[in-house]
């Protein structure tokens, strides 16, 4: 049996995972102290970690119906996330698997992202093409064995997932505002506004998002009563339409190119049903295999993080006590298998 | 000690925006503040992105809206901290990055949004305005105010105020 543990932004979650891979328990806490404060604020992200952190580690055993002597290892998320808010999982981490003696393992947050749909469906095997796409990130991921990871596409911007925050507040929507957003555009006409469908070059397999966002700006600046319901409703959907498009487009043209059978979407993003419905009928149409995996492992949560612990572990792999959070962990670089890691002044 | 003076420039797209802080950032010394300013969709990343080409930085440079900070190591040994307070609420929560714990002679700051934690900046940080103009789409002014006592060795031209 392994623990997850994942604190790398706003949630708090603690998950285990048996040895058959079935998902036990996986708790998650968010943190709505930050509605008061618009967004994620570092410190009290921190704080909150570590007052939520044993609750959780408890409600995590106790759902499982398990002790802390039935884990046999700790896998926790030692990056890329917020510095002060990975702390509180990495020392955690370490503190039990000290404590009890148990093998610890470093996850990649991303690619436990990456490799979320593996949990979902048991049965999919690599090669698949996973479009990670949430409010931090919009990645296009070759998984070609499940230990080897290749970014093929990334957004060169902002991520979609950001754009639909900044484009919720510039209708008065709040931050963040995408699933509002998406509520919006349930009623609107997609066609009403042909915003830019940003392509960069042929040949590239990265996203672009700033310039739709600009344009919605551009459009809300000609017309005030744009930004108020109901004409609001057809910026949203003709917004949503341009942000799905390209993303769908992106990913069917990267698993065209790499020859791969099966399609996965991953991230909080894939909790938006403009973008699974649009993803739903490419891969129906190019007769591609699509996983999206339930919505409680597509936000940050720790069953991916044990998931991915468990890969790691099966491959006899392990990390040493001097794993360390690392904020700006890229996809591809293991934790703890990277020895230059630059230090930092403390 | 000179005054303060501000520079104005006008842009016409993203690639002019950008090269207008590649241009900017030969002017720069390491332990230099950027606080960069304008609504939604004014080139604010775009015009790091020039920034941190003319600095050396050969990673992507993307928006750090969520992650609040991306560092970027550049060719020459010195490093961009490229820090965003849109979803921060104040001064406070800016301190809380622990920036001013890394501000040395070889870290150039850029914080979008800045004007959001105005107190929180140094006092030598040089501000910068994009203004989109509401005619022309593509057209933005661009407006670098740098502090009273900033020495920019080659800085010549502009409005002096």
């Amino acid at each position: 049996m392994i623990l997850g543990i994942e604190t790398s932004c706003d949630e708090t979650s603690v998950a285990l995972l048996n040895d058959q891979g079935e998902v036990l328990s996986n708790v998650v806490a968010s943190q709505a102290i930050h509605e008061l404060y618009d967004g994620v604020v570092p410190e009290l992200a921190s704080r909150e970690h570590v007052q939520k952190m044993l609750p959780v580690l408890d409600r995590a055993l106790a759902e499982a119906d398990v002790g802390l002597d039935d884990v046999d290892a700790i896998a926790v998320t030692s990056g890329p996330g917020l510095v002060g808010s990975l702390l509180v999982g990495v020392t955690t981490a370490k503190g039990l698997a000290l404590a009890r003696d148990l093998p610890l393992l470093g996850v990649n947050h991303l690619e436990a992202h990456a490799l979320s749909p593996f949990l979902e469906a048991r049965d999919l095997e690599p090669p698949v093409l996973v479009l990670v796409v949430s409010g931090g990130h919009t990645l296009l991921v070759h998984v070609k064995a499940l230990g080897e990871l290749e970014v093929v596409g990334r957004t060169r911007d902002d991520a979609a997932g950001e754009a639909y925050d900044k484009v919720s507040v510039m209708l008065g929507l709040g931050y963040p505002g995408g699933p509002e957003l998406e509520r919006l555009a349930k009623n609107g006409d997609a066609t009403a506004f042909d915003f830019p469908r940003s392509w960069l070059e042929p040949d590239t397999l990265d996203f672009s998002f700033s310039g739709i966002k600009t344009a919605v700006r551009v459009v809300l600046d000609r017309d005030e009563e744009l930004r108020r319901e109901p004409r609001s409703r057809d910026v949203a959907a003709s917004f949503q339409a341009a942000v799905v498009e390209v993303l769908v487009t992106r990913t069917l043209a990267a698993a065209e190119r790499l020859g791969v059978p099966s399609v996965a979407i991953a991230g909080g993003v894939a909790a938006n049903g403009a973008l699974r419905s649009a993803m739903e009928t490419a891969c129906r149409e190019t007769r591609r295999r699509l996983v999206i995996p339930r919505l409680a492992y597509c936000g940050d949560n720790a069953a991916m993080i044990a998931h991915a612990g468990k890969l790691r572990l099966d491959r006899g792999e392990r990390s040493d006590f001097s794993l360390d959070a690392q904020p700006n962990l890229p996809l591809g670089d293991v934790p703890n298998r990277a020895p230059s890691r630059k230090k930092r002044p403390r | 000690m000179s005054a303060s003076r501000s520079i104005v420039v006008h842009t016409n797209g993203p690639e002019e925006t950008q090269a207008v802080g590649a241009a900017f950032a030969k002017s720069l010394t390491g332990g230099a503040t950027l606080s960069l300013e304008g609504p939604l969709g004014a080139g604010k990343t775009v015009l790091v992105r020039g920034l941190c080409d003319g600095l050396g930085v050969t990673d992507a440079v993307t928006s750090p809206t969520y992650t609040l900070e991306n560092e970027y190591a550049t060719d020459r040994g010195t490093r961009v901290i490229h820090v965003d307070c849109f979803r921060l609420g104040g001064p406070g929560e800016l301190e809380d990055l622990g920036i001013d714990d890394r501000r040395d002679a070889a870290t150039v700051v850029v914080v979008e949004w800045g004007d959001r934690a105005l107190a929180a900046l140094p006092g030598d940080t040089i501000r910068v305005t994009l203004t989109p103009d509401p005619g022309e789409e593509s057209r933005r002014r661009i407006a670098i105010l740098v502090p009273a006592g900033v020495e920019i060795p080659g800085l010549g031209g502009g409005e002096e105020s």
